[in-house]
C-alpha cells in the first residue's frame, strides 16, 4: 500500500501564511504591552492603598491621642482623685466632667485594689483589677484596650485605662473610660477604594473589628491564600469567598503606641477587575482591532485561495468521478491557459480509457458466460462424484503424502472403522495406522504394511485381513499411489472391501458341490446294490417260504433276509440324502400336523427316562414343502436326541413357531434370505457336541456311534432336505448342556392344499391276472418272474424295452398289468408307459426304480403312471401294491 | 529568684509529686512550700491534696498579689511551668498542649494524666478564684487559654460580648452520653458556644458544733447569734440571690423596688458579716472553725463534711442558686482541636463519673450513671428531689440596668461591711 502523506489544502495554506503574516506581531505587540502596562497599574494601585491607609493609621492614632489627652484631664482633676473625697463627690464630678467629654461612655474610677471609688454609669461588670490592662495602668501608662463589646449596649467599645497619681507621683487609683469605636469605624467604613475597595481593620488575632459588614465584627477574618493578620506580607493578592480576585495592602496600626504589644492590621482591599479595568478595556479594543483584522485576513485568504484552487478541485472531482467509474464526466475548460491545457489532456486520457473499458467489458462478459457454464458442469460433476465417492461399497483413504494427514474419506469409513469421514480428514498417517491397526486381529502385521508406504511411496498392493472390531469381518485392502500429470507421487490410496459375505458364499458353495458330488455318488452305488439286493431279497424270499417252518434253513434264510432289509433302509437313506437336487411332490402344507404325528410314532418307540415336550405353534403358517420329506426331517432330528440321550434320559424339547429372521442371523447364514420362517427346534438336553465335532455332524456317513448303530446319515439327509426347501440347519450345542437343531424353511404365502400327508399304505394281496414285467436287469426279470408266479399271476417277463412295446402293441389287451423298470437303456419306464398308453390308454403301468432321478414315488402320477415302487422289490410289499393297482382299475372299469 | 517566681515554682513540683505526697505525707516538700509562701500568703491545704486560692488570699500587707503573678498554674504533665499565653508559642514545634482555664481542684488531677498518656497532648491548668476574676482574665486576653469552666450566666455573658469560639459537635462523638434534659438550655440555645460539665447548687453550709438546731432558712445567715462568724460569697449576683429568695422573689427579678429590698436586706446583714470571700476562703473558714454558717457551692462542702463531720450542709427551704458549670473555647484559643479532644475525653462515662465522684457534685452525663458512688446518688443535697429543684432556679444573664443597680448596690454594702471593720478594729482601741 501507498502511504500517502499527510495533506493541506491550498486553501488553508494560503490563509495560514496570511494570519502568521498579518496577526503574529500585532499578538506579540498586544501581549507585550498588556505585560507592562499591568504590572505598573498594580504597583500604582498599591502605593495608592497604602497612602490611603497611612492617611486611615495616622487618622486612628490622631483620633486616639485625642481621647488619651481627654483622660489626662479627667485624671489630674482633683476633685476626682483627692484621697479625701467621698464616694458621691467623686461620683458627681464625674458626671460633670462627663457632659464635657461626651465622647465618653462611661468613666469610672477605681481603687488599685480594684474596688469602684466612683462610676458615671456603674456599668462595669469585671473585677478589672484581674486584667493586664489594669496592671499596666498601675504601672504608670496609658492603656487602650482593643475595641470589645460591652454586656447590654450596642457596638463596640474601646476602654482607656490611666493612671492616677498623687503629688508624690504615686499613682493611687486608675481612671478608666469607655470611647464607642463607632466614631473610629464609621470613618473606616466610609473609605472607599474605587467603586467596590473597602478596609478592614482587624486586631492581632485576626478579629474583625471594622468591617463594612457589621454581621462581620469580632469574626475571624478569614480569608484563603497568603493574607493574615502579620506583617510578614504587606502586599499581594487574594480570592475572597465569592468576591472574586482582589489586591491587598497591610498596614500595621499601633493606636496607643505604649503597653501593648498586639498591634492592629489595616486591611486595605481592592477589586483586581476593577483595578484593570481601564487597562482591559484598552485590551479590549486591540483585541477589537486584531478580529477585524483576522476577519479580513480570512475573507481575503478564502477569495483568493478559492480562485486558486477551484479548477484544481474541479478537476480532481472529475478525477474522482472517472475513479469510481463514470468516464462519461470532463474537466470544464477554464481561462487559465495551464488549467485548460491540463483540463485538455485529461479529457483525451480519459476518453481513452473509456473505449479501452468497453472493449473489456465485452471480454470479461464473454468469459465470465463461459466460466459460469463451466463452473456448473463442475459442480454437477462434483456433485456426482461425491455421491458415488460416498455409495461406494469399499472404504477409501486418500492421504496427502506431502504432509502426511488424511486428504479425503468416504462415508463408507463409518461403517468399516468406526471413524466418521470427518473425523479422519487432516488427521495424521501415522496416527490412524495406529488407531486401524487395533480393529484387526494381527494389528503389528497390519502395522507394518501400512508404515512401509512411507519408505515406498510409489508401491501398491492388495492385501486381505481380518478384522475384529467393530465387527468380524473379512477385509480386502488395496494400495497404490496418487500421482500427478508429471507422475510425481502427491498421494496414497487405500481402498478397503468387506469379503466377509462374498467368503461366506464360496464357503457355502464348496459345501454343496461336495454334497452333490457324495450324493451323486451315493446314488449311483444305491441303484446298483438295489438292483443286486432285489434277486437277494427275492430269492431268499422264495426259498424260505419253501423250506418248511422251523427247519434250520429256513432261520438262517430269515437272517439273509433281514440283513437284506437292513440294506434296503441303507439304501433309502442314500436315496433320500442323494434326492436333494428334485424338489420333489411339494405343496403348500401346515407343518404342525406333521410335527405332532410323527412325535405320536417317536414316543411310543423310545425309552420311558427320557420326555418329549411340545411347544407348537398351529398358527405358525405354511410351507411349501414335501410332507414325506419333513417327516423324514423331524423323524431324524429326533432319532438323534433319542440317541444322545439314550444312556442317561432327559428331555427333548420340540418347538415350532414362526420367526422374523434377524439380519445378524442373516449375516451368518446366507442362505436365509426370506423374512419370515417356520422353525422347527429340536433340543436335548445331552452332554453336547464339542467344536470339532460341530463341523463334521452333517457329512455323510460321519457318526459318532457304535458301528451299526448308525448310518452316518440322518443328519446328512435332514441338512439335505431342509437346504432342498430354502432353508437352513442351525445347529447350536453346548458341552454339558446340550444341543439344539434349528431347522428354518421360509413361510408359503399361498393357501394350504389337500392334506396328503398321510402314508399310503399298500395292501398285501394275490391274483390271477396277467402281467407284463420288463427290467434290463437278467437277474431282477427272474426273480420277479418267480415271485409274480409265486403269488398267482400269469407272467411275461422281458428285458428290453422295445422289445416289451412290441409285443405289448401285438396284444395290447392280453395285459392286465404292466411292471417296467425305469431306469433301461433305449427307452426309459415312463417312455415305454407313455407309448404303450398310446396302444391301450386305460392298460395300468407300475413303475419300479433302483434310484430315484426323475421320478419318485411323490410325482408318478404326472407321469401318468399308476405306481411306483422302490427297488429292492420286497416280495410282500410288491404282492400288496399290484393287487392295489389292480383292483383300483378294476373299481375304475367296474 | 523572686518570692514569687519561688512560689510558682514550688507550685508547679507540687503538683508534680502530688500523688508521691499523698502516700508520704510529703511533709519536706510541704514545709518548703509552706516557708516560702509564709512570706506571702498561708497555705491552706485542702481535702488532703490540693493547694487552694493562693491567688485570692490577702498577703501580710493586705494587698493582693498582682494577678499575673498568683495565678495558680499546674502543669500536670510535669514538663514546665508557664506563667503566661505568651509563653504557649514558644512551645516546642508539634507539641500539642491544651490550657484549661478553671476552678482551683475542679478537676480529676488523674483523669489529667490519663488525658495526656491516652493522646499525648500536654495539659496546662490555670485557675480562677472568682467568676469576677475569670471573666476579666477572658476579656482582656481571649487567648489566654484553650477550654474553660463557667457558670450558664457567664456563658450566656461571654456570648454576648462574642469572646466564645463556636464548638464543633462533629468532634464530640461521645456528645450523646450527656442527658438532654441538660441540654440547649436558655442560656446556649442548641448548645452552640458550652458542654455541661457539672451541675450543682448554692447550699447553706453551717458547723454543726456551733449552731444547735440544724438551719433550714437562708434567714439564719441574719441571725445576730452567729455575728462575726457568718461569711458570704463574694460574688454580686449570687448573694443578692439569697437576699432575693428570703424576700421571696424571683432571684432574677428586674423589678428595681425588689431589687433595692434585696439590696437593704443585705445592707442589713452587713454587720454580722466577717466578710465577703472567695469560696476557698470560706471552705477553709469553715473548716477551722472560725466561720459557722456561710453560702457555699454543694459539691465543695459536700467534700469538706466527708472529712469533718462536725460540718453540716442543707438546700434552705427558700430554694437556691441552681447551676451548670459548662466546658467552653474562648474566641481566640490556639489548641481548640485539643480543647475538643479534651471534652470529648470527659464525656466518656467512666471519666465523667470518676470525675464526678472525685469532686462530689452531679454529673450530667447520663451514661456516667452506673459508675456513680451510691452515696453520691442518694445524697439529696447531691442530686436534690424534684421537688426541691423545683424551688431552685438558675441565675439569668444581667442586662445593663439590673448591672447597674447590683453594682451600686454592691459598692454600698462592701462600704458598710469596710466601716464595720473600721469600727471593729477602732472598738479595742477606744476601750482601751
Amino acid at each position: 500500500m501507498i502511504a500517502v502523506p499527510k495533506t493541506r489544502s491550498i486553501r488553508s495554506l494560503v490563509l495560514r501564511s496570511l494570519l502568521i503574516a498579518g496577526l503574529l506581531p500585532l499578538v506579540a505587540v498586544s501581549i507585550f504591552t498588556y505585560t507592562f502596562m499591568r504590572r505598573a497599574t498594580v504597583e500604582s494601585e498599591y502605593d495608592k492603598m497604602e497612602e490611603v491607609a497611612r492617611e486611615v493609621g495616622r487618622e486612628i492614632e490622631s483620633f486616639m491621642n485625642r481621647t488619651a489627652q481627654d483622660l489626662r484631664v479627667i485624671a489630674s482633676n482633683p476633685a476626682v482623685t483627692s484621697p479625701a473625697s467621698n464616694s458621691a463627690e467623686r461620683d458627681r464630678e464625674l458626671r460633670e466632667l462627663h457632659s464635657f467629654y461626651n465622647d465618653l461612655s462611661d468613666i469610672t474610677l477605681y481603687a488599685r485594689n480594684g474596688s469602684v471609688l466612683a462610676s458615671t454609669s456603674h456599668g462595669y461588670m469585671e473585677n478589672l483589677n484581674r486584667t493586664e490592662w489594669f496592671a499596666n495602668a498601675e504601672l504608670g501608662d496609658l492603656v487602650a484596650t482593643p475595641p470589645r463589646k460591652i454586656l447590654g449596649l450596642k457596638g463596640l467599645y474601646i476602654s482607656f485605662y490611666y493612671p492616677v497619681r498623687d503629688a508624690t507621683g504615686r499613682v493611687t487609683s486608675v481612671v478608666t473610660a469607655q470611647m464607642p469605636f463607632s466614631q473610629l469605624s464609621n470613618v473606616l467604613e466610609q473609605v472607599r477604594l474605587g467603586q467596590r475597595g473597602f478596609v478592614v481593620l482587624v486586631d492581632f488575632f485576626g478579629n474583625i473589628l471594622s468591617h463594612p459588614d457589621q454581621a462581620r465584627i469580632l469574626q475571624k477574618f478569614e480569608v484563603c491564600g497568603d493574607i493574615d493578620s502579620s506583617l510578614l506580607l504587606t502586599r499581594g493578592t487574594t480570592t475572597l469567598d465569592k468576591r472574586g480576585k482582589f489586591l491587598f495592602t497591610k498596614q500595621a496600626v499601633n493606636p496607643t503606641r505604649a503597653n501593648l504589644p498586639r498591634s492592629w492590621t489595616l486591611i486595605s482591599l481592592k477589586p483586581y477587575d476593577e483595578v484593570l479595568a481601564l487597562l482591559n478595556r484598552q485590551q479590549l479594543i486591540q483585541g477589537g482591532v486584531a478580529g477585524f483584522a483576522l476577519i479580513l485576513i480570512y475573507v481575503l485568504g478564502v477569495v483568493f485561495s478559492r480562485n486558486l484552487s477551484r479548477p484544481i478541485t474541479e478537476a480532481a472531482d472529475v478525477a474522482e468521478k472517472v475513479t469510481s467509474g463514470d468516464l462519461a464526466v470532463e474537466v470544464p475548460l477554464t481561462r487559465t491557459r495551464e488549467i485548460q491545457k491540463l483540463a485538455i489532456a485529461f479529457n483525451d486520457m480519459v476518453r481513452e480509457v473509456r473505449d479501452h473499458r468497453t472493449r473489456l467489458e465485452t471480454e470479461v462478459e464473454q468469459h465470465t458466460d463461459k466460466l459460469a457454464e463451466s463452473g456448473d458442469r463442475l459442480h454437477r460433476i462434483r456433485a456426482y462424484l461425491e455421491a458415488a465417492y460416498d455409495s461406494m461399497r469399499e472404504a477409501l483413504l486418500i492421504v496427502d503424502i506431502t504432509d502426511g494427514v488424511v486428504f479425503a474419506a468416504n462415508q463408507r469409513t463409518s461403517e468399516f472403522f468406526g471413524i466418521g469421514p470427518h473425523d479422519l480428514e487432516g488427521r495424521d498417517y501415522t496416527d490412524i495406522g495406529t488407531e486401524l491397526a487395533q480393529l484387526f486381529d494381527s494389528p503389528d502385521v497390519f502395522s507394518e504394511i501400512w508404515r512401509r508406504y512411507e519408505m515406498h511411496p510409489g508401491d501398491s498392493d492388495t492385501f486381505e485381513w481380518e478384522m475384529v472390531e467393530p465387527v468380524s469381518r473379512v477385509i480386502s485392502a488395496f494400495t497404490a499411489p496418487v500421482t500427478d500429470r508429471d507422475q510425481h507421487v502427491v498421494a496414497r490410496l487405500w481402498v478397503f472391501r468387506d469379503l466377509t459375505h462374498q467368503r461366506a458364499l464360496e464357503e457355502e458353495l464348496r459345501k454343496v458341490q461336495k454334497m452333490q458330488t457324495i450324493g451323486t455318488l451315493a446314488g449311483g452305488i444305491a441303484h446298483d446294490f438295489n438292483n443286486l439286493l432285489t434277486p437277494i431279497l427275492g430269492y431268499t424270499s422264495l426259498t424260505l417260504n419253501a423250506l418248511p417252518e422251523g427247519s434250520r434253513g429256513r432261520e438262517e434264510l430269515k437272517h439273509v433276509v433281514k440283513a437284506a432289509k437292513r440294506a434296503k433302509e441303507v439304501i433309502r437313506q442314500i436315496l433320500l440324502f442323494s434326492s436333494q437336487k428334485t424338489t420333489g411332490s411339494r405343496r403348500n402344507i401346515s407343518v404342525h400336523p406333521i410335527v405332532e404325528e410323527t412325535l405320536k410314532l417317536i414316543e411310543r418307540s423310545i425309552s420311558p427316562n427320557i420326555e418329549i415336550r411340545q411347544d407348537i405353534d398351529e398358527k405358525c403358517g405354511h410351507v411349501f414343502a414335501n410332507s414325506a420329506q419333513l417327516h423324514q426331517v423331524i423323524m431324524n432330528l429326533c432319532t438323534n436326541a433319542y440317541q444322545a440321550l439314550r444312556t442317561g434320559g432327559g428331555i427333548i424339547k420340540v418347538s415350532l413357531m414362526s420367526i422374523d429372521v434377524s439380519q445378524s442371523l442373516r449375516d451368518k447364514h446366507p442362505r436365509l434370505t426370506n423374512e419370515r420362517y417356520i422353525r422347527l427346534s429340536v433340543e436335548d438336553n445331552g452332554r453336547g457336541i464339542d467344536d470339532v465335532t460341530i463341523k463334521r455332524v452333517l457329512e455323510p456317513f460321519f457318526t459318532t456311534k457304535a458301528v451299526g448303530e448308525g448310518t452316518g446319515l440322518g443328519l446328512a439327509v435332514v441338512h439335505g432336505i431342509v437346504t432342498n426347501h430354502d432353508g437352513e440347519l442351525v445347529i447350536e450345542s453346548e458341552l454339558g448342556k446340550g444341543t439344539v437343531f434349528h431347522v428354518y424353511i421360509p413361510v408359503s404365502a399361498a393357501e394350504v392344499s389337500d392334506d396328503v400327508s398321510a402314508i399310503e399304505v399298500g395292501q398285501g394281496g394275490r391274483g390271477s391276472e396277467s402281467i407284463m414285467f420288463v427290467d434290463d436287469e437278467d437277474d431282477v426279470v427272474a426273480v420277479v418272474r418267480s415271485i409274480l408266479e409265486s403269488i398267482g399271476y400269469t407272467v411275461t417277463a422281458l428285458n428290453d424295452s422295445c422289445q416289451a412295446l412290441d409285443k405289448f402293441a401285438l396284444a395290447p389287451d392280453s395285459y392286465d398289468l404292466v411292471i417296467s423298470d425305469q431306469s433301461m437303456p433305449r427307452m426309459t419306464g415312463t417312455q415305454l408307459a407313455k407309448k404303450m398308453r398310446e396302444i391301450r390308454f386305460d392298460i395300468p403301468i407300475i413303475i419300479v426304480s433302483g434310484y430315484n432321478d426323475s421320478i419318485s414315488a411323490e410325482n408318478f402320477r404326472d407321469f401318468a403312471v399308476n405306481d411306483y415302487i422302490e427297488k429292492p422289490l420286497d416280495p410282500d410289499d410288491f404282492g400288496n401294491a399290484i393287487r392295489t393297482v389292480l383292483d383300483e382299475t378294476a373299481r375304475e372299469r367296474g | 529568684m523572686t518570692i514569687r517566681k519561688m512560689v510558682d515554682y514550688m507550685d508547679c513540683k507540687q503538683s508534680n509529686f502530688r500523688s508521691r505526697m499523698r502516700d508520704h505525707g510529703g511533709k519536706v516538700f510541704r514545709e518548703i512550700v509552706d516557708v516560702s509562701r509564709a512570706t506571702c500568703s498561708r497555705v491552706p491545704l485542702l481535702r488532703g491534696y490540693a493547694i487552694r486560692q493562693l491567688g485570692a488570699r490577702k498577703n501580710l500587707t493586705g494587698v493582693r498579689i498582682p494577678v499575673f503573678a498568683i495565678v495558680g498554674i499546674l502543669v500536670v504533665s510535669g514538663i514546665g511551668c508557664r506563667k503566661s499565653q505568651e509563653q504557649n508559642t514558644s512551645e516546642p514545634e508539634g507539641e500539642r498542649i491544651v490550657v484549661i482555664f478553671n476552678w482551683e481542684d475542679y478537676l480529676d488531677a488523674d483523669l489529667l494524666v490519663e488525658f495526656t498518656r491516652q493522646t499525648g497532648i500536654k495539659v496546662v491548668v490555670d485557675n480562677f478564684d472568682t467568676t469576677d476574676e475569670f471573666v476579666a482574665k477572658v476579656k482582656s486576653d481571649p487567648s489566654r487559654c484553650d477550654l474553660m469552666v463557667t457558670d450558664d450566666s457567664t456563658i450566656a455573658v461571654l456570648r454576648e460580648l462574642r469572646l466564645l469560639r463556636a464548638i464543633d459537635h462533629k468532634k464530640l462523638t461521645a456528645l450523646n452520653n450527656l442527658d438532654p434534659a441538660y441540654l440547649n438550655l436558655d442560656f446556649d440555645p442548641g448548645n452552640q458556644y458550652s458542654i455541661p460539665y457539672l451541675w450543682g447548687t448554692t447550699v447553706l453550709a453551717y458547723r454543726k458544733d456551733k449552731i444547735s438546731s440544724p438551719p433550714t432558712s437562708w434567714r439564719s445567715l441574719w441571725n445576730a447569734d452567729y455575728a462575726g462568724h457568718i461569711m458570704m460569697i463574694d460574688d454580686t449576683q449570687d448573694m443578692f440571690a439569697i437576699a432575693l429568695a428570703i424576700l421571696g422573689h424571683s432571684i432574677n427579678t428586674a423589678v428595681g423596688s425588689e431589687l433595692d429590698a434585696a439590696r437593704e436586706k443585705l445592707l442589713e446583714q452587713a454587720e454580722l458579716v466577717t466578710s465577703y470571700s472567695n469560696i476557698y476562703d470560706i471552705n477553709e473558714a469553715i473548716v477551722s472553725g472560725q466561720c459557722w454558717i456561710a453560702p457555699m457551692y454543694s459539691g465543695d462542702i459536700i467534700a469538706d463534711a466527708q472529712e469533718h463531720p462536725e460540718i453540716g450542709y442543707v438546700i434552705p427551704d427558700e430554694g437556691t442558686v441552681l447551676w451548670i458549670d459548662s466546658f467552653a473555647i474562648p474566641r481566640d484559643s490556639r489548641n481548640h482541636d485539643e480543647a475538643h479532644a479534651f471534652i470529648n475525653f470527659l464525656l466518656a462515662p467512666k471519666n465523667a463519673a470518676a470525675n464526678a465522684n472525685e469532686l462530689c457534685y452531679a454529673t450530667p452525663n447520663a451514661a456516667a450513671m452506673p459508675y456513680i458512688e451510691k452515696k453520691f446518688l442518694d445524697d439529696p443535697q447531691i442530686y436534690p428531689p424534684q421537688e426541691v429543684l423545683a424551688k431552685c432556679e438558675f441565675l439569668s444573664k444581667l442586662d445593663q440596668s439590673r448591672l447597674r443597680k447590683l453594682n451600686t448596690s454592691w459598692i454600698d454594702i462592701q462600704e458598710k461591711i469596710r466601716l464595720n471593720k473600721a469600727d471593729r478594729s477602732l472598738q479595742p482601741a477606744i476601750s482601751e
